[in-house]
């Protein structure tokens, strides 16, 4: 190959290089920055502090966060356990099991005290 | 955010338009498929309907990504000798055909989870180049396998925070792939230089 178009090739292969490089670092930072997010996320969940149970929890979060028993969670939502899904929210729970969501919620709240 | 995206998004589309979404992802470039993906997972309330939908993104994603190769590779003379009259295709076409043929395998492999964005260029780019298609089905199915996996499992464990964790995710995937083809292009460069 003739020197001078040996030394474009070089230079061109050195931008190529020099571009991928900066992309890759470019892209790092951003996934550092996601990862940063997701853990403050994860912490904040973690932390956060709910004094009353509200139609909005699952029966899961509920017997984490407060403690409660699963029968007692189970007899106030008139099911069983085998019968209830506890990745749904209560308010779901209770419309399926014709039920007033908030006494529910209510009654739930007293066992907590 | 990541729930408000998961209940608009899970309301307005259903299963069937999912599915579609998720062929014409293999076709055409469609953004945020992966954020969809997961959000939908994330709603989910059982594991034997996660396993479903496991299934079902699956299935969309290999239909999708296999039909691009079959209608690339029906158009792909006609396409490579309009390409071929282009003096820079011409010259490197060989080269090309025989890097898709050594790795592309591999290539289709990982771009099926690394990126969404790089899935229907690679599908295209190996069925014009005519890729064996028992390699490329092959590949297409454990990748897809892995991207149906990790981001439907991602969205249903991770169910308030997983926007994050797939971007995370795919950022650092794409971020490998960039340094792995820097290392090749830095080798290629001193094995150059070391030539007279």
């Amino acid at each position: 190959m003739v020197g001078k178009e040996r030394v474009k090739r070089i230079i061109l292969y050195m931008a190529l290089l020099l571009s991928l490089v900066l992309l890759a670092f470019v892209l790092s930072k951003s996934a550092v920055n996601h990862y940063h997010s997701f853990k403050d996320q994860q912490r904040e969940i973690k932390n956060a502090n709910f004094t009353q149970i509200e139609s909005w929890m699952t029966p899961r979060t509920i017997i984490r966060r407060f403690n409660l028993s699963e029968s007692d969670l189970v007899n106030e939502l008139k099911t069983n356990s085998n019968k209830t899904n506890f990745r749904v929210p209560l308010d779901s729970i209770c419309k399926k099991n014709k039920l007033n969501c908030s006494l529910v919620v209510e009654e739930l709240n007293k066992k907590i005290v | 955010m990541a729930i408000i995206l998961s209940t608009i998004l899970t309301s307005v589309l259903g299963y069937y338009t999912l599915f579609f979404i998720i062929v014409a992802g293999s076709f055409a470039i469609i953004p945020g498929m992966t954020l969809l993906i997961s959000s939908y997972a994330s709603v989910l309330t059982t594991v034997p309907r996660l396993f479903l939908f496991i299934l079902l993104v699956f299935a969309a994603s290999i239909i999708g990504d296999i039909g691009t190769y079959f209608i690339a590779k029906r158009f792909s003379v006609s396409v490579i000798n309009y390409l071929k009259r282009y003096k820079w295709f011409a010259k490197n076409e060989g080269k090309a055909r025989s890097s898709v043929r050594n790795y592309g395998f591999y290539f289709v492999f990982v771009t099926r989870f690394i990126s969404g964005g790089l899935g229907p260029v690679v599908n295209y780019i190996s069925g014009f180049e005519r890729l064996n298609s028992k390699k490329f089905i092959l590949a297409v199915l454990l990748g897809e396998a892995v991207y149906a996996l990790l981001f439907c499992s991602i969205g249903y464990i991770f169910k308030d925070t997983w926007a994050e964790l797939v971007s995370f995710l795919q950022y650092s995937f794409v971020a490998i792939l960039l340094i792995v083809i820097a290392l090749y292009v830095g080798y290629r460069i001193t094995k150059f230089y070391r030539r007279k």
